[in-house]
């Protein structure tokens, strides 16, 4: 079972954490100020740790950056009520692995956490990069950008190339609505409408035509999966 | 009082110096007096001998003047002059001392700068200057600068004792104003003419009302900031009130009342946020994050991004940049911007079927505009669709929060640019315009 540290002072706040990721199947340990924080964190053995950006004794930040200076490279997702854009780059800088401004949806933390433990157990290496992506019959050379499934060739546009990649990257996990909007089109803030999802069921409405079964998910308030039903 | 002080002690230094000089002045002409004539008797007395030096004496003594001469004889008899005696405590050694003498032909005796020699033959030479009118001069001299100082004095205390109450009438002026503000009149001004020849105390009340406005203005937009966002939660409050009270009651089987509650929750804390955000941008954080992009690649960028949703709807979104558009700017927050300005677009103007986003290099910059051709907003009403919260009563029924403009606006504003609204016949057009 996958064991998660969360770092927060908030007793509602870190409850409400450890109930859902409990339910999600993750161990999760609670730790209520920096310094314990810290402490817990460094023997290094979670696959990942919940950080608030502030806490008493000592603020997320310098707790990261404590981890990062110690060599403790476990992935790290930064909670914050400071949602302003340069905050979200401070955290970013100082070694986290992704950065949710709060409030958040227990479902984004879900799949920013599914996200950043897939990344880190990926190895780095960069000696093969990877030129064709598969997931079931749906095939995708990144270099010809040429899409099949089960051998019939589907048109897509480059926007949309860009979002079946990201998604087939992530192929089996949630990917939220914000997750897209950062990885496919590089914004960070909320468009609010319904903009990204018109975009995932044209995709959607391509990759399925012809009667195959469907592989993209709406995950219901949540986001998408690429995935088996 | 200081003032006083200071023209007080100017004055006795002025007094002193004056009385130096000219003290100075008459104590040299009386030496050079004494040199001259000193120096004539005696070549007289070298060419002529001492006939010759009584005649010159004698000569001089018929006219009435400042002077005392005595000339005598080796063994101190008198032979020509008009004091009695050599004075006793007189050397002829030719160095000029203060004496006082008494002349023959005067009452009373005088002082006179006086120096003896000694001529050749045992002979004994005294000439003298009378100093009595050399003291009237500086005692009048000195009580006509007494005079003029006091003078000064006086002045000078009536107009400090004018201009301190001059000055009090004004700033007490100003201190009512203060207070009356202090004290909740938001509304008082310093009385301050508006025309460009004001003096310093004019400039201070121009300066102290223009501040007073500006907080009145920021005060006023506070409050409305604060009604709107009251009058805007309550509504979407009540229904979560209501909705939980019927999940209270009858419980919720499907789950569907507690996701409405939820999105409605989310909707609240997304315009919170935004009203954040905004405060944020007009306090300038963010002027750190600017690079340099391409308006030209942000809209085509943006009307990608909407395209699809604008499809769905009917409406026909086109993006025109017909050449590279560079500016210093934050993509993330102008993105953003232009976001909500077709999001607004899509909302309240799709019946017009066409929504033109463009951006192009201007004189001053760049141009960025979003425009439509729905309904519009009447030109009446464009302010108060800037302010934020200014929801226009005809749109709170089609949702959001009227945060949009506010937020695309503020934005603007971080980038030294300024959003316009204005109308597209039909329909209409918001620009930003961005210093180049």
């Amino acid at each position: 079972m996958a064991r998660i540290l969360c770092v927060e002072d908030d007793p509602t706040t870190a409850d409400y954490i450890a109930k859902g990721l409990s339910e999600a199947g993750f161990a999760v340990d609670i730790a209520a100020d920096g310094r314990q924080g810290l402490f817990q964190a460094s023997d290094g053995g979670y696959d990942a740790i919940v950080l608030d950006r502030m806490l008493p004794g000592m603020d997320g930040l310098s707790v990261l950056s404590a981890l990062r200076a110690g060599g403790v490279t476990t992935p790290v997702v930064m909670l914050s009520a400071l949602a302003s854009l340069d905050e979200r780059i401070k955290g970013l800088r100082a070694g986290s692995d992704d950065y949710l401004p709060k409030p958040f949806a227990l479902a984004e933390l879900l799949a920013r956490i599914e996200a950043v433990r897939r990344r880190a157990a990926t190895p780095m290496n960069g000696e093969l990069p990877v030129t064709k992506l598969n997931f079931d019959d749906l095939d995708v050379d990144l270099l010809s950008r040429k899409v099949t499934r089960s051998g019939r060739r589907i048109e897509l546009q480059p926007r949309e190339f860009r979002l079946l990649e990201f998604l087939l990257r992530h192929a089996g996990q949630v990917v939220t609505r914000t997750m897209l909007l950062e990885g496919v089109w590089d914004y960070h803030f909320d468009p609010g409408t319904n903009v990204i999802d018109v975009h995932v069921s044209r995709l959607r409405k391509k990759l399925d035509e012809g009667g195959a079964r469907s592989l993209l998910h709406t995950v219901r308030g949540a986001g998408y999966r690429l995935g088996e039903s | 009082m200081i003032v006083f002080l200071a023209l007080l002690v100017s004055g006795m230094i002025l007094l002193g110096f004056i009385a130096r000089v000219t003290q100075g002045q008459l104590d040299a002409d009386a030496r050079a007096l004494i040199t001259a004539e000193r120096s004539a008797i005696v070549q007289v007395f070298d060419r002529d001998g001492i006939s010759g030096a009584q005649a010159v004496i004698a000569g001089e003594m018929r006219v009435p003047g400042p002077l005392a001469m005595l000339l005598v004889g080796p063994q101190g008899r008198v032979l020509i002059g008009n004091i009695a005696a050599w004075p006793q405590d007189l050397a002829s050694d030719g160095q000029i001392y203060r004496r006082d003498l008494l002349r023959l032909d005067h009452g009373l005796a005088e002082t006179f700068a006086v120096s003896g020699d000694m001529l050749p033959g045992g002979y004994r030479l005294l000439v003298g200057r009378s100093l009595e009118e050399q003291e009237r001069l500086t005692a009048t001299l000195t009580t006509s600068v007494l005079a003029a100082i006091g003078l000064a004095l006086a002045l000078a205390l009536v107009i400090s004792v004018l201009l301190t109450r001059i000055i009090a009438t004004r700033v007490q002026d100003i201190a009512n104003v203060a207070g009356a503000v202090a004290a909740g009149d938001l509304s008082r001004r310093v009385d301050a003419p508006t025309g460009g020849s004001g003096d310093a105390f004019d400039s201070l009340g121009a300066a102290l009302n223009a501040m007073l406005s500006r907080i009145e203005a920021l005060l006023d937009e506070l409050r409305a900031v604060t009604d709107g966002l009251a009058h805007d939660l309550r509504s979407p409050l009540t229904r979560m009130k209501a909705r939980i009270d019927r999940v209270s009651r009858t419980g919720d089987p499907s789950g569907s009342e507690i996701t409405a509650i939820g999105a409605e929750a989310d909707a609240l804390l997304a315009m919170l946020e935004t009203s954040l955000e905004i405060t944020r941008l007009e306090a300038g954080i963010g002027r750190d994050g600017f690079t340099r992009i391409d308006l030209a690649a942000l809209i085509i960028d943006m009307t990608e991004m909407y395209e699809p949703l604008a499809e769905d709807n009917g409406v026909r979104l086109t993006a025109h940049a017909p050449m590279p558009v560079p500016v210093l700017a934050h993509r993330e927050l102008l993105g953003r911007a232009l976001s909500n300005l077709i999001d607004n677009a899509l909302r309240y103007g799709a019946s017009g079927a066409i929504i033109d986003v463009s951006a192009e290099l201007t004189a001053g910059g760049a141009r960025l505009s979003v425009a439509d051709h729905g309904p519009g907003i009447s030109r009446a009403d464009h302010d108060d669709a800037l302010r934020r919260f200014g929801r226009l009563d005809a749109a709170r029924t089609a949702g959001g929060a009227g945060l949009g403009l506010s937020l695309a606006a503020a934005i603007a504003r971080l980038h030294g640019g300024t959003l316009r609204l204005m109308s597209n016949l039909p329909g209409l057009r918001v620009t930003i315009d961005l210093p180049g």
